[in-house]
């Protein structure tokens, strides 16, 4: 399985996920050879609710491509946050 | 529009020559004259000035503290001051630049300073002072209809109340004059629903969605027997149906808790709120209602769940959004567990007069924040339902 991978080196909040929505539309307007998005968090630690729904919105466009979506390297505490909204559900969370 | 430029300076000679200056190379420009500083003021209070060239040395009252008081008054302290005067010295030039002016050039002009210099140095203050304005007026016009706003939003939530068998009391700070989070109250066939929402982001557009999340309720409670994983997907499905940009982006997404008080039960569905706390009279103690669900507005087919426990009497419901204690640090997303200590902390202040703990518990989570150098940065909403 081809993975593509993309980090988030800032904080996922309102303040930036605009630029990442940008990256992920290149993603996935000039990209095809990957059956895999990983969403990299290891080197964020922070987190808001428009954070949470650009993750949701990218899990989305994935599966309506019929690509697989990963997360890795979310700590504990936004592990804990997918859980209390059931997004654990739907995607693999994983170290 | 033109620009009005007042030239202060006690020497009728100087005062012409500043004015051949800028006239020279300033289109659209009108000039006054004063001879000294209480002129300087008479005509700044009943004329639009954008600009003062400034003499330091005049009779009645000199430059200095013709600056002073033009930068104390609200009316005149934006306006640029250009000193213009024969003294050099550097403390001078220190002293009125300090006081708020924004350049300072020496007499006699140089032919540099007349021909190049003073007049662009004249046009930037120009430019800049009506750059401000601008933006100061449409300032002015957002808070204004900000304030609009926030009074719709206030006769949309629900005020202090008291039910059949429960009393309501509320707190809400919304962190833009408007916000997302929303709660409701309504009693029905002697039964009482209720429900805390956070709609994704804050400001306007969240305001506007979280009106609609208002409607959705209602509509819902008009349903007698929905029971609380019902109304959340009512609300849900409603999304899809009606707004075709349900479940793209950040568009329409909210966290809910929805619960009914009916008969000595309390049922509730969680949609992804903080886990709200209950206190149990019959044991005096403060318990989590713990129960995880998906948000609302994301996909179109999924289920809640209700779930069952006792509500006794003297029973009661605390209830939050994630503002309380979310400041954009890492550790905060999950800190309900702080939420959980503070309350238990003003415990018998919650069971004895809840409007006062709503208030020490907004207090602490101010004083938390600030000891962390952050602030409350989301709209915070609180409700207590209180048994009777």
């Amino acid at each position: 399985m081809n993975h593509l991978k993309m980090t988030i080196k800032d904080g996922l909040t309102a303040n930036n996920v605009a630029a990442y929505q940008k990256e992920v539309e290149q993603i996935f307007t000039e990209i095809d050879d990957f059956n895999e998005l990983i969403l990299d968090l290891a080197g964020n630690d922070n987190i808001d609710s428009t954070g949470v729904t650009f993750i949701i919105s990218v899990f989305k466009r994935a599966k309506g491509m019929e690509k697989h979506f990963r997360v890795i390297g979310a700590n504990a505490d936004v592990q804990m946050l997918f859980k209390l909204m059931k997004l654990d559900q739907f995607f693999e969370m994983s170290d | 529009m033109g620009y009005c430029i007042l030239i202060a300076d006690d020497a009728n000679m100087n005062r012409m020559l500043v004015k051949e200056i800028l006239s020279q190379s300033l289109q659209n420009v009108t000039f006054e004259e004063a001879a000294n500083g209480l002129e300087v003021l008479e005509i700044v209070s009943k004329k639009q000035i954008d600009l003062i060239m400034l003499d330091l040395i005049m009779p009645k009252m000199d430059g200095y503290e013709t600056l002073k008081k033009l930068k104390s008054h609200e009316r005149s302290r934006d306006i640029p001051v250009i000193v213009n005067s024969s003294i050099r010295e550097i403390a001078s030039i220190e002293s009125t630049l300090k006081s708020g002016a924004v350049d300072y050039f020496t007499k006699p002009l140089s032919p540099d300073d007349m021909n190049i210099i003073l007049p662009l140095k004249a046009k930037n203050a120009l430019i800049m002072y009506e750059q401000s304005r601008t933006i100061f007026e449409l300032n002015r016009e957002i808070q204004e209809e900000l304030k609009n706003a926030n009074v719709f939003a206030n006769i949309m939530l629900p005020k202090s109340d008291s039910f059949e068998d429960i009393d309501l009391y509320i707190k809400y700070q919304p962190s833009l004059g408007i916000g997302g989070d929303f709660f409701d109250c309504v009693e029905r066939d002697g039964r009482v629903y209720f429900m805390i929402a956070d709609v994704t982001g804050h400001g306007i557009a969240a305001g506007m969605a979280s009106s609609m999340v208002k409607i959705l309720f209602r509509k819902c409670v008009d349903h007698t027997a929905y029971m609380p994983h019902e109304i959340l997907e009512d609300m849900n499905r409603a999304i899809f149906e009606y707004f075709d940009f349900a479940g793209r982006d950040h568009y329409f997404v909210f966290t809910a808790f929805v619960g009914i008080i009916d008969h000595g039960k309390l049922y509730y569905a969680n949609a992804g709120q903080p886990y709200p706390l209950i206190y149990i009279s019959s044991e005096d103690v403060i318990q989590t209602i713990e129960q995880n669900g998906f948000i609302v507005g994301i996909f179109d087919d999924i289920a809640f769940e209700t779930e069952v426990i006792p509500f006794e009497s003297d029973d009661s419901i605390f209830l939050y959004t994630d503002g309380l204690f979310c400041s954009g640090e890492a550790s905060d997303i999950t800190a309900w567990t702080e939420v959980k200590k503070v309350a238990e902390k003003f415990q018998t202040m919650w069971t004895q007069s809840p409007k006062d703990f709503l208030d020490e518990v907004l207090y602490a989570f101010h004083m938390i924040h600030k000891s962390k150098e952050t602030h409350f940065n989301d709209d915070v909403a609180m409700m207590v339902l209180k048994g009777k």
